[in-house]
């Protein structure tokens, strides 16, 4: 993993892309996402990226050096009142929580869990516009977010999800919840987008850059 | 016996009626006053009612000047002086009154009685700020106490420090009146200026987006256009080059100004505003456009950014301002007068380098209420370069006038300064006021009263 530059360095820091670590569950489902969302990065932009990801805990202050946070998992999640504090003070600041239920399925223990502690912690989240600028930040998906092979091919709920969900703060995404499951679609090593005739971890393309411009 | 003395009693009620009646008719008449040497002034003081009464003044110095006395041998004497003991400043039409009757050749002159307390002024002044408001700027000498109206009543009150006090108020209406005792300045509210969007040079990252998301948040409408590849780029807006007509300031935050030099020392020089942060303080290319040299990047004080002076625990590059360059901001660190804000005007516009790099750090990672103060930082050094013009149309397009005031209604004390000279020594003759008692009424009543009784005597002794 890369060492974040520490704050105030005067070191100009490339993007890293961060995965949060919280106490229960399972954080680390996803493993290879990082990888291949850094790869995508330095394969259609010019953005300085760093190599390699963090695993940032999300009770710790080290949440507000990445103003871009993947968290994801399978299992029931209950924030501890540290973090549930560090994710609303986060997002309030600025900082992008991006949610994905690695299950893929709205009866799934992440899903149900996480939404509550989502709502708990943040509000009750909205559908976000298939128009919105998210879909067009970088790559354009007409349709709103481009759906996964797990949904197309009936895995876990048997649903293409139409829209991803999300809490705004001052007319910018705080939080964006997607039980699509782009933690398996994208969890692959980056070798092998040469096998897909489109690559999938375009919208993560978009994700990065909407985070780092809005 | 008896009757002599009555009849003589009754003579002198008679002459005593005459008299009075005489003496109210020549001061009626102003053969007293008229008669009053030449070069003796006839003081005025304005307290305490607060000014001359505009009537009488006038009279006064109408009198002064067709009432020429003239000596023995037929030459006209020099024009009586008139003397102000100003216990309180005089008003707008009494000032206006003794300057045009020094121009026209009558001596005035003025003594200040106000012990200083009267020398106020007021400003008001529109903030280049999208959420509007205003700065209402006094001047008053220290300690005093200084209450604030506008057209609808009290604004607040403040006490003058070190030669005067500043508000931030969000509204006012009409005209806004500092008062102090019996001194009062009033000053209009002026038009707010039109704002116009912010252009952004930034390549994408942490810095361009919160700096964007500070400046959206307190209102402002920025564009931008980040390169993100070759021939790919990611628009904020419709950003074109910067103009005046669109823009009223363009930030650099990094290299990806390094493209558009040509054309943002252009758009200074016509009258914009550049504000330059970051790496793009060291771009050659600016040349005279940065208004100092910055130093080697230099790493914050660890641990600082959590703390009441979350600036120190930034990066930053010391600047060292140009000779035309003045600082606006030094360092708060121990041991160093570096520039942190150095700013100078290029042409019709003007430009501002900050020595800070990465303050989204502080947005993210500093104490309690860094989102406000961030958000206010970025907005207040736009402000401070921004081209904001004085709006000629409002929404619906009909043209805005704004009464300019009178100089000498902001600041009534240094105007009668200005009118009437320097103060002068009071001298020493019988302080006339606009006040005095009404001798000719008085002496008039008298002069009924003696013929009454006289008339009364005479009949009660039958005698018609």
């Amino acid at each position: 993993m890369t060492a974040i530059p520490q704050v105030g360095s005067g070191v100009a820091a490339p993007f890293v892309f961060a995965t949060a670590q919280y106490e229960s569950g399972d954080w680390d489902s996803a493993p290879l996402v990082p990888a291949n969302v850094i790869d995508a990065i330095a394969r259609y932009t010019t953005i300085a990226v760093a190599p390699q990801g963090i695993i940032v805990p999300l009770a710790s202050e080290e949440v507000f050096r990445s103003p871009l946070l993947y968290l994801t998992g399978h299992l029931p999640v209950r924030f501890t009142p540290k973090e549930s504090e560090v994710m609303a003070a986060y997002v309030q600041r600025g900082g992008l929580l991006f949610i994905d239920d690695h299950n893929h399925d709205i009866d799934g223990p992440f899903h149900q869990s996480v939404v509550e502690e989502i709502r708990r912690i943040f509000g009750v989240m909205t559908k976000l516009p298939n128009n919105h600028e998210l879909y067009r930040s970088f790559f354009k998906f007409e349709n709103g977010p481009p759906a996964t092979s797990h949904e197309l091919n009936g895995w876990g709920d048997n649903l293409v999800h139409e829209h991803l969900q999300a809490i705004l703060r001052n007319h910018r995404i705080g939080v964006l919840y997607s039980n699509k499951d782009y933690s398996s679609e994208w969890s692959y090593h980056p070798d092998n987008k040469r096998f897909l005739s489109v690559d999938n971890t375009r919208f993560a393309v978009n994700l990065v850059v909407y985070a780092l411009t809005r | 016996m008896r009757g002599q003395i009555r009849a003589r009693v009754e003579l002198v009620l008679r002459l005593g009626a005459l008299g009075a009646l005489v003496t109210a008719l020549l001061l009626v008449v102003g053969v007293f006053r008229a008669g009053a040497p030449g070069g003796t002034p006839v003081v005025f003081q304005t307290a305490p009612i607060g000014a001359v009464a505009t009537r009488t003044f006038a009279s006064l110095v109408q009198q002064s000047l067709l009432d020429v006395p003239t000596t023995a041998d037929g030459r006209a004497n020099p024009l009586r002086p008139i003397h102000l003991l100003a216990n309180a400043v005089p008003d707008e039409a009494a000032r206006a009154l003794a300057s045009a009757a020094r121009v026209a050749g009558l001596p005035v002159s003025w003594s200040d009685s106000t012990a200083n307390r009267a020398a106020i002024a007021v400003e008001v002044q529109p903030l280049i700020d999208p959420k509007g408001g205003y700065t209402l700027r006094v001047a008053a000498p220290g300690g005093v106490e200084i209450a604030l109206q506008d057209s609808l009543g009290l604004i607040d009150s403040v006490r003058a420090k070190f030669g005067g006090a500043n508000l931030e108020v969000g509204r006012v209406a009409g005209t806004v009146r500092a008062v102090a005792g019996n001194s009062v300045a009033a000053s209009s509210v002026p038009i707010a200026p039109a704002l116009r969007r912010i252009l952004l040079f930034a390549e994408p990252g942490w810095e361009a987006k919160f700096t964007m998301a500070a400046l959206e948040e307190r209102g402002w409408i920025v564009e931008a256009r980040y390169a993100l590849g070759k021939n790919v780029s990611v628009t904020q807006g419709a950003p074109v080059n910067p103009d005046t007509a669109r823009y009223s300031a363009v930030i650099a935050l990094d290299s990806s100004a390094r493209a558009h030099v040509a054309a943002i020392r252009r758009y200074a020089a016509t009258g914009g505003g550049v504000l330059i942060a970051g790496a793009a303080t060291t771009l050659r290319e600016f040349g005279d456009l940065l208004p100092g040299r910055a130093g080697p990047r230099q790493s914050g004080i660890p641990g600082a950014l959590a703390t009441a002076t979350p600036l120190l625990g930034l990066a930053w590059r010391p600047m060292t301002p140009d000779s035309n360059a003045v600082v606006l901001e030094h360092s708060a660190r121990k041991g160093t007068t570096n520039a942190t804000l150095v700013a100078k005007r290029f042409g019709a516009g003007r430009v501002a380098a900050v020595a800070y790099d990465g303050v989204w750090e502080w947005r993210m990672a500093g104490p309690d209420g860094s989102v406000d103060a961030h958000r206010q930082w970025w907005s207040a050094l736009v402000s401070a370069v921004a081209f904001a013009p004085e709006q000629t149309r409002d929404a619906s397009g009909i043209p805005l006038q704004w009464h300019r005031d009178e100089p000498g209604r902001a600041a009534p004390y240094a105007d009668t300064h200005a009118r009437l000279g320097e103060p002068v020594a009071m001298p020493a003759v019988t302080v006339r006021t606009d006040r005095a008692l009404p001798w000719e009424l008085l002496l008039a009543v008298a002069a009924v009263l003696l013929l009454l009784g006289e008339w009364g005597s005479r009949r009660l002794r039958g005698a018609r």
